[in-house]
């Protein structure tokens, strides 16, 4: 999708779907908002037009993000030693769930902020998802006026 | 101008799709993340929604076609559809969505076969929409390529 007139490239990490990592590293030259550190956020949604709207948004508000489409996926790159500054985490996940995931996740020792997602709010679905670790329950769109405020207090607090 | 022209029409078809209600302010979010260095994103990003809806649609057809409704399972593709349709700026097919998540949830036969009509007239009008708005989009962008080699 991204050509290299707008980007720094930094390589690619590689491409694909579902469990693949979908993280290119490569950065958009003019984001719509700048930050005093750099700031890393992973995606994980299976539903390929959610993540690639929620990676899309992040990107172009100055994040570097990766995006898988499995929470074994994104287990295994924070595993391998990938950090982040915040995790984007769809509930409804195929296999492990997304509360299945957050509470691997923090079972890891791993304390940043994670925002769970899901198609539509919910209440047990919330306490749900916040009991196994996430920071904040949000309904889907993902949009600025929801990750913003999330992205300042990151910034900083780094 | 010509090109002036045709964005004006862009813009004004857009409005209409908003006041109709087939889009929302989640669209104009998609269609700001389009750059000069990345001008088919929104071409792709279209093409990929309607490529997974018709999946979703499928897949829902296969289950209420079944003698007996797993209704968990038409819940749970109602709720992607409605995930994949929210994040374009699909408002009208985010309602259809919901209405088919609560005919499951009311495990009423004839409800979700209703909502289910209603998902698949909303995702027609939707990616007839989003259609339209891409080849805009690529005719405008042609348009301005070849005025500037000229």
């Amino acid at each position: 999708m991204a050509s290299d007139t707008d980007y720094d490239s930094d390589g690619m990490r590689g491409n694909g779907d579902g469990g693949l990592s979908e993280g290119n590293g490569r950065r958009r030259k003019h984001p719509f908002m700048t930050w005093r550190n750099n700031l890393r956020a992973l995606v994980v949604d299976n539903a390929r037009t959610c993540r690639i709207m929620e990676s899309g948004l992040l990107d172009a508000y100055g994040v570097e993000v990766e995006a898988v489409g499995t929470g074994e996926a994104a287990v295994e790159l924070i595993a391998s030693g990938e950090t982040f500054d915040l995790i984007v985490l769809e509930m409804f996940l195929p296999f492990m769930s997304g509360p299945e995931t957050a509470r691997t996740i923090r079972e890891m020792g791993i304390s940043c902020k994670i925002l769970g997602i899901a198609p539509m709010y919910c209440e047990k679905d919330a306490q749900e998802f916040l009991a196994a670790g996430i920071d904040e329950f949000l309904e889907k769109p993902f949009t600025p006026e929801l990750f913003i405020p999330f992205l300042m207090e990151i910034d900083n607090q780094k | 101008m010509v090109g002036t022209d045709l964005r004006q029409q862009l813009r004004n078809y857009i409005q209409s799709s908003h006041e109709q209600g087939i889009l929302d302010e989640t669209f104009d979010r998609v269609k700001n993340l389009e750059s000069d260095g990345n001008p088919q994103f929104l071409s792709e990003i279209f093409s990929m929604f309607c490529h997974d809806a018709e999946n979703g649609i499928a897949e829902l057809a296969r289950f209420l076609d079944e003698p007996v409704i797993d209704y968990e399972n038409v819940s749970a593709f109602a709720h992607q559809l409605k995930g994949s349709s929210s994040s374009v700026g699909g408002n009208r097919m985010v309602l259809a969505c919901c209405e088919l998540r609560q005919a499951c949830s009311n495990k009423t036969k004839e409800g979700c076969f209703e909502a289910f009509d209603k998902v698949k007239r909303e995702y027609c009008i939707l990616r007839d929409n989003l259609n339209f708005i891409a080849q805009m989009e690529k005719t405008i962008l042609t348009n301005e390529a070849r005025r500037r080699s000229q």
